[in-house]
């Protein structure tokens, strides 16, 4: 892994189109200023990483019977739980 | 006349699948990088379930639900992420956009759970789609959908 040294107000420049700029330093706190092209999709990865395993349990390889599900009654919620 | 491939799934055998109707990622969906292309299929007419089957994968079968039938004001939601989703994914008006959110199935069926986190967001028109995150948002990644499920 490329560890560089970096500034405040300094940046990377990574390929030809993506930017990233220390804008602040607090105690442990980064913050980083990220400019790319809006293709180019940006998540904290510890957001990703959980998106990506509840994905991975939702994935039905089988052939396991889920009739009781689709006959199921959903229950509608007017605020989201967390 | 549309043209049709045949894919091999184990749950559902052989299915034909329409071109036209094939949905295609423009990114993947997380954590299924070989899988682009899916086709929806309704699971029945009574049922609000419906599947999302990889064409690429065709062993790969996802149950997907609206979730504004499981949180009332993910509508809202929708709204206000509006913008991000016509950019993108070049959605031309509100009527082409179409928001889907992936059922995790545990053995307990009772205890499904649909992820308001990142839902799906299809083009209707491009048959362009994408699994977008809502950061910043509160929402779930495991919101019950039976009266039955997790507390």
């Amino acid at each position: 892994m490329l560890v560089l040294t970096r500034r405040i107000g300094q940046s990377l420049i990574i390929g030809d189109n993506i930017e990233i700029k220390i804008a602040e330093v607090n105690g442990k706190q980064v913050k980083v200023a990220i400019k790319a092209p809006s293709e180019v999709t940006i998540y904290r990865s510890e957001v990703y990483k959980k998106i990506q395993a509840e994905n991975k349990s939702a994935a039905l390889s089988g052939t396991k019977n889920l009739d009781s599900l689709f006959k199921k009654k959903i229950k509608t919620v007017r605020s989201k739980e967390k | 006349m549309s043209e049709y491939i045949t894919i091999q799934s184990p749950r559902f055998g052989e299915l034909q699948c329409p071109e036209d109707k094939i949905i295609e990622f423009v990114s993947p969906v997380l954590g299924f990088p070989n899988s682009t292309r899916y086709v929806i299929s309704d699971h029945d007419k009574e049922s609000d379930f419906k599947w999302m089957i990889s064409v690429d994968e065709p062993e790969i079968a996802f149950v997907i639900l609206d979730p504004t039938l499981v949180a009332s004001n993910y509508v809202k939601v929708i709204d206000e992420h509006y913008n991000r989703f016509i950019r993108e994914l070049e959605i031309a008006k509100v009527e082409d956009l179409l928001v889907l959110g992936i059922v995790t199935i545990p053995p307990t069926i009772t205890m499904a759970t649909i992820n308001l986190l990142a839902p799906i967001m299809i083009n209707a028109e491009t048959k362009t789609a994408k699994q977008v995150i809502l950061e910043g948002s509160d929402l779930s990644l495991k919101q019950p959908i039976f009266e039955d499920g997790p507390a």
